[in-house]
């Protein structure tokens, strides 16, 4: 089973993020998934998180997610208001994160296994299908394929091209280290 | 169709393949997007409903009843406050014997205000003559509305069936979901036949008046009675929903618990992560099992006892901040055990309230602290555990013993 953590701000479509990975792994992988968002007080701005988990056998857990292997970070500045992106990380946690830099030059680059590192805001006017796209390419756990199917039945007319587009031009984009 | 959806979404599903004729909702969080799926489907014409938009929760309950009065198949759904502002005409649906069916996004009764999950709602209802089942999964969540309308329905019983989905941790979030097809729903849940009571303007009758006391004992016993026969009315419901679906639900299910020496309690979506923690702990060797109530009323007495009888230890978790009394599945698993000799240990605990989570660690907490409160302090009463160890997350309490006296009621259990 892998259990991700996502961690971004009110209007940047986590929720959504983590509902469609869910439905991408699920209905077009064939395997079991489950997707939590962790509701507060909501508000544009504010801090958001969102689990997800991704399993070959039924999920029975239905708390949230403490221990993640893999986490995106919609925002690189979240530290700054008191969000710890470290909690529950391990060795071989992987890391997602939105930004223009190279993934080396993030300043938690070296508690992660891997980071990989896309500048979402260029890639949509949210950056939630950009991270998708960067999370298939970091850890390879989700095909870009089934990501993009389910970015177009999510959006359908109204924009599910230019979401599976965004997607497959940051899985293409997405740097490494 | 197999689908990813949270558990409101698949409550709409389920009401729309149920083919509700009425539904009457007042949005409150966080049950609210069941009432804005519904009225999609009645917008886009998927469901030949009649969408009544109310301005309150207690007119959603009377729009609803005087629906049902009718004879169409009504639906509403609710939370928290939302049920308690609804409670005067709860109490009307079930004594006028309307098989109405109401999804509840459990949430929290205040105060202090909470948007969160606990079951302190539908627990201010339990004895109002509802039918109640806790879903653990989505899946149930779409499955349990048709399910519930099969029960409520049956001319046996004549009863309204809540169908109690936990807020947050079931109403947003999302899982796999079969969506089933809509023919086979059709020859599981028929169109609603005769009820006991049928409002027609052409043949005008005055329903739930005035009853004095020589007439209301008469009213009463009659309910108690129906909700009796429940069990076996949802035991041959939940055998044909098997047959026609595949999918086999029980009133009570019991995980592991045939041999174990210590049986954890639960109700609604902790008991995935119970189940998770009871294959962990057997894998290292330990006795111990899961015994989940589908069903809280009518409460599967006999059953339980059954289930738990073998067992040194017993530990009951309420989502329900219980003031004043023991949690009130705590309660009930005593009376069911009242008499068994020798007796198991019984603890309670209240955890998960006011949408607090209840992870692993919250679990074995609560396994942890029976367990040495059998061997070392015994039953004495009511004590707060505080929980540094388990850092901000936990909020456990154990409570006191309590026993009464037991009402049967006769099951068909399978395991899980």
């Amino acid at each position: 089973m892998k259990q991700l953590i996502l961690y971004g701000r009110g209007g940047q479509g986590v929720v959504t993020a983590a509902k469609l990975i869910c439905t991408a792994a699920g209905v077009y992988e064939g395997v079991y998934a489950q997707a939590i968002p962790a509701f507060t007080a909501e508000r544009r701005g504010a801090p958001v998180y969102a689990y997800v988990r991704l399993s070959d056998a039924p999920i029975d857990l239905k708390s949230f997610v403490y221990e993640p292997d893999a986490i995106l970070v919609f925002d690189p500045e979240l530290p700054s208001l008191g969000v710890n992106l470290l909690s529950g990380v391990n060795p071989a946690t992987m890391a997602v994160v939105n930004s223009a830099h190279p993934p080396a030059d993030w300043d938690l680059h070296s508690h992660f296994a891997k980071v990989g590192a896309v500048d979402a805001h260029r890639l949509g006017p949210v950056p939630n299908s950009a991270m998708i796209g960067a999370f298939c390419a970091t850890t390879g756990w989700l095909s870009i394929d089934a990501a993009t199917r389910a970015i177009k039945d999510y959006f359908g007319a109204r924009g599910g091209d230019a979401n599976a587009g965004y997607a497959k031009q940051a899985f293409a984009a997405t740097r490494l280290a | 169709m197999r689908q990813v959806m949270d558990g409101n979404t698949a409550v709409a599903y389920g009401a729309r393949l149920s083919r509700v004729q009425v539904v009457a909702a007042y949005p409150i969080t966080p049950q609210s997007t069941i009432a804005e799926v519904l009225a999609s489907f009645c917008d886009e014409g998927s469901l030949n409903a009649r969408y009544l938009r109310v301005e309150s929760e207690h007119s959603a309950m009377s729009a609803t009843v005087g629906a049902s009065y009718t004879g169409v198949r009504a639906f509403t759904a609710t939370a928290s406050v939302g049920l308690a502002l609804m409670m005067e005409v709860i109490g009307v649906a079930a004594g006028s014997r309307l098989p109405i069916v109401m999804a509840v996004a459990n949430r929290a009764l205040c105060s202090p205000w909470s948007l969160w999950c606990d079951h302190s709602d539908t627990m201010a209802m339990r004895d109002q003559g509802w039918i109640q089942m806790y879903a653990e999964n989505c899946q149930e969540a779409l499955d349990f509305v048709p399910l519930a309308y099969r029960i409520a329905e049956d001319p046996l019983v004549q009863l309204p069936a809540v169908v109690a989905i936990d807020g947050f941790f079931l109403s947003h979030m999302s899982d796999t979901v079969e969506i089933p097809e809509q023919e086979k729903v059709d020859s599981f849940l028929p169109p609603r036949g005769p009820g006991l009571m049928r409002m027609d303007p052409a043949a005008p009758v005055a329903a739930n008046v005035l009853t004095g006391p020589p007439f209301f004992t008469e009213a009463k016993y009659p309910m108690a009675e129906a909700m009796e026969r429940v069990p076996g009315v949802a035991g041959r419901a939940m055998a044909e929903f098997g047959r026609v679906f595949g999918r086999q639900y029980a009133q009570v299910v019991a995980y592991r618990c045939e041999d174990a020496d210590t049986a954890l309690v639960a109700m609604g979506s902790v008991c995935g992560t119970v189940h998770h923690v009871v294959d962990k702990l057997r894998s290292q060797g330990r006795k111990v099992g899961l015994l989940r109530l589908v069903m809280f009323r009518p409460f599967p007495y006999d059953e339980v006892r059954a289930a738990l009888v073998r067992a040194k230890n017993v530990i009951v978790l309420d989502r329900t901040p219980a003031v004043g009394t023991v949690g009130p599945l705590q309660a009930e698993v005593r009376t069911a055990l009242y008499g068994t000799n020798p007796p198991p240990e019984v603890s309670g605990f209240v955890a998960g309230i006011g949408g607090r989570d209840i992870p692993e660690a919250t679990v074995l907490r609560a396994m942890e602290e029976a367990l040495a409160a059998a061997s070392a302090i015994g039953r004495a009463g009511p004590a707060f555990v505080d929980a540094p160890a388990l850092e901000n997350w936990v909020d456990v309490i154990r409570s006191a013993p309590a026993a009464t006296a037991v009402a049967p009621a006769v099951v068909e259990v399978k395991s899980r």
